[in-house]
């Protein structure tokens, strides 16, 4: 009898969420940014929302937008690197740390303050992810973790010496409800618990770089590029399909192709969580995906996947079965993407051409 | 059932025997039965699952970005980098001579007139094999100095590192002296290496070892560095998968000479074991001093080594004990082609010392970069699609032949030595890959 109730009220719960709200959202209305707008170059690395402004790392300089104006920032003005590969915002003191190609930058009240491998503790100059965490930064590098105690102008550094890294190689963290993530090219991922200060590596459990064995059996590869961990799942993208991880219920793993669910690729540059919808930027367009549900939303070209300037795509699919295609009167700058992060209900890509915001519009399509 | 297990078990025996022959035929790319020709028998969990859930590498590695359409800029010389261990660093012998075939390459290219008659520019770099150094340099190669394409490095984590920066930078990669099999599983589009990996090379001591000769017990001994540590990793899993795993596996410190010079521990570990045969993957000095010191501590058994061995060092070092020791190697450097003969001429007349299999793949690896900056033009996106569609390429190291990841598996040989001197092609294998 109680199973019968709960089992009701779950159905009403996930009927009004239904009727209310069908996740992953359609998003319909796209807009692009490109150099002649006021980007600092169409080649995005990387996009962070700070509240109402935008922050955008390009090869050729950091791009600020606020009140619809652009602004650049280059090592002219005092940023480590043109090439601006990683972002993080601080959402208390709305600090920004830069990661690039040269170094660390620190944008704090209007100044910038740099700081390399031969000035700080940082392992390495080249700087593939950077994380919030509390009062500490977090850095990914290919020298292993930098963790920049701020309050005590101090770095801690994590390589296989002291920590479980396989391989050392960072590619991309996240910090999010006191536990920080790395993805470690050849290293799989890697947990930090800022309470504990315990670590912990995942490993493709099958050891062999040319298979994945079984489909749910752990991470789908043991180079990973991206990590991202939001309501206790904790998703993984490489470049050979993704994988989820339900890390504080029933710590349970799944895979994820293209060939037996909507993503658009296996190639997977980056992926961004918010609630249980994880986004995945690849090489053929944009997916996102509801972790209860398996419903998916590719946004891609319609017809060759480079063909970006071609007419754009929403599908919708349950699983691998596309039971729902939109067409975009504006797609997506580019293909190739490389960031994502939200804005409010908004989504901001960054991608190898220009940078695009996807407009959530409740009074169309994804409403129904 | 049984039929059919039978068929299918008689097709893919006439494929493998047709694919891994010992004639001088090399395979065609869409002839490759497998990722790295791996044979059924040495397939991961092949006892146990018939079919794992993916399998990678065996389609096309694609890119599918923006940037061909980029017009052609003025230049005044074409750029074209290279980043190799020159000093210090334990692999400078190495090195040394990927920059002399490279620059070989380069200066003929320019006394043919160069790119539309714009001489080639080699700018070089040193792989110093500090952790994490090679990011750094392949961001220099990128946006300062503006390369067209990279050759380089050696050690697997340092190209590892640098490749993973150029997928960043997208600047095409071509690797002539890393073995490392894991170099170009990671579907990274840019990266292509001319040179046959220890995937290959443990495949064929594999075979020849087990199956020609019969051993029952292999012992491995290896550096402990990321190239002893993957160098082998292909020789122990067929090892087990063969039935008879690896008694023993020992490793030795790269900066042997500071805290073990004698080897002691490891000779004493080999003697307590006993091994039909040893497999030493190890840096040619290191080779040279543990092999001596295992004959004269009486341990007779046969070793079969990797390719850096095969080097002049290896040879003073070792002295008398290095007869007979057998090595894998990725070309024949006694192969009847005539382009061959005159590059190591060339070579010897212009260095004073012959050629070895890296300074050969360096230079065929320089030429293929040139061809494709020919062929495509300066934009590096095209050359990459130019490499990218060279199924096959005929240099002074043979017919090289590309798989989906790019990656050269023309069929690797062995080298004996005899009298002080390596004999190429000997033993002859029955199975090579």
């Amino acid at each position: 009898m109680i199973t019968l109730i709960v089992a009701l009220m779950a159905s009403v719960i996930w009927t009004g969420v239904t009727a209310a709200e069908e996740l992953p959202r359609i998003y319909t209305e796209w807009e692009t940014f490109h150099e002649a707008d006021g980007l600092p170059s169409d080649k995005t690395f990387s996009v962070a929302v700070d509240r109402d402004r935008v922050w955008v790392g390009t090869d050729r300089g950091l791009g600020l937008y606020e009140n619809g104006e652009w602004t650049t920032f280059t090592v002219e003005d005092g940023l480590s690197h043109n090439a601006v590969l990683s972002l993080a915002v601080d959402p208390l003191t709305r600090d920004v740390w830069v990661g690039t190609m040269g170094g660390l930058t620190w944008i704090s009240g209007g100044r910038m303050r740099v700081f390399t491998q031969f000035n700080s503790g940082l392992p390495n100059d080249v700087i593939f992810g950077v994380a919030v965490e509390n009062q500490n930064v977090w850095t990914a590098t290919t020298s292993g973790q930098g963790r920049y105690l701020v309050r005590k102008n101090s770095w801690e550094v994590y390589t296989p010496e002291n920590s479980p890294q396989h391989e050392p190689w960072g590619y991309a963290n996240d910090y999010h409800d006191g536990k920080y993530w790395a993805a470690l090219w050849g290293g799989g991922a890697l947990e930090f618990d800022v309470t504990t200060e315990q670590w912990q590596e995942y490993l493709d459990p099958d050891g062999h770089m040319e298979i994945a064995l079984f489909r749910d059996d752990g991470i789908i590869h043991v180079i990973t590029t991206g990590v991202s961990f939001r309501e206790g799942l904790l998703w993984v993208s490489t470049y050979f399909g993704a994988s989820s991880y339900d890390r504080m219920g029933t710590r349970r793993w799944r895979g994820y192709s293209d060939f037996d669910t909507g993503l658009a690729s296996d190639f997977i540059n980056w992926v961004s969580a918010r609630g249980r919808v994880a986004w995945f930027g690849t090489d053929k367009g944009v997916s996102s995906v509801h972790y209860d549900t398996n419903r998916w939303v590719t946004y891609a070209p319609v017809n060759d996947p480079m063909d970006y300037t071609g007419p754009w795509e929403a599908r919708v699919y349950q699983e691998d079965e596309l039971i729902e295609t939109v067409p975009l009167e504006q797609g997506l700058s580019n293909n190739f993407i490389l960031g994502i992060d939200f804005q409010d209900d908004d989504v901001w890509v960054a991608t190898s051409k220009g940078l695009s915001r996807g407009r959530w519009r409740p009074d169309m399509l994804g409403s129904r | 059932m049984k039929c059919v297990r039978w068929i299918t078990a008689l097709g893919f025996l006439l494929v493998f025997v047709a694919v891994h022959g010992d004639t001088n035929d090399e395979p065609e790319r869409r002839a490759l039965p497998s990722y790295g020709s791996t044979p059924e028998d040495l397939r991961p969990f092949g006892r146990f699952v018939e079919e794992p859930y993916k399998m990678f590498f065996v389609e096309p590695l694609e890119f599918t970005g923006p940037g061909r359409e980029k017009p052609e800029p003025e230049v005044e010389t074409v750029k074209i980098g290279l980043l190799t261990p020159l000093e210090r660093t334990h692999e400078a012998y190495i090195g040394q001579p990927i920059f002399k075939g490279t620059k070989l390459a380069i200066e003929e290219a320019n006394a043919a007139g160069g790119y539309k008659g714009k001489p080639y520019e080699l700018v070089v770099r040193n792989d110093e094999g500090l952790w994490g150094a090679s990011a750094n340099e392949v961001v220099a190669f990128s946006y300062e100095d503006s390369v067209w394409a990279i050759i380089g490095t050696v050690d697997g984590a340092n190209a590892h590192i640098a490749i993973r920066v150029a997928l960043r930078t997208e600047v095409p990669m071509m690797n002539v002296g890393d073995t490392d099999p894991t170099l170009v599983e990671t579907m990274i589009p840019w990266v292509f290496r001319n040179i046959p990996d220890d995937r290959q090379m443990a495949y064929a001591l594999a075979y020849h070892m087990y199956r020609d000769v019969g051993y029952q017990r292999v012992a491995i001994v290896r550096a402990d560095n990321r190239y002893g540590r993957f160098g082998v990793r292909q020789f122990r899993d067929a090892s087990v998968r063969l039935g008879r795993p690896a008694p023993i596996e020992i490793n030795y410190e790269v900066k042997f000479e500071h805290v073990n010079p004698e080897f002691t521990a490891q000779i004493q570990r080999l003697n307590r074991v006993n091994p039909d045969a040893i497999v030493l993957w190890a840096d040619a000095d290191a080779a040279g001093h543990l092999v001596r010191r295992m004959r004269d501590a009486g341990l007779t058994m046969p070793v079969y080594a990797c390719e850096r061995i095969v080097h002049p060092m290896f040879l003073d070092i070792a002295g008398e004990a290095a007869e007979g020791v057998v090595a894998g190697y990725p070309y024949n450097p006694d192969a009847d082609i005539p382009e061959l003969r005159q590059f190591r001429a060339q070579y010897r007349q212009r260095f004073g010392e012959d050629p070895n299999t890296f300074a050969a793949h360096a230079y065929d690896g320089t030429w293929m970069v040139i061809n494709a900056i020919e062929t495509a033009g300066l934009n590096r996106y095209l050359i990459r699609d130019a490499l990218a569609e060279m199924d096959t390429y005929y240099g002074i190291t043979g017919k090289a032949v590309f798989d989906d990841v790019y990656s050269n598996r023309r069929r690797v040989i062995m080298a004996t030595v005899r009298d002080g001197r390596f004999i190429y092609n000997e033993p002859k294998l029955t199975v090579s890959f």
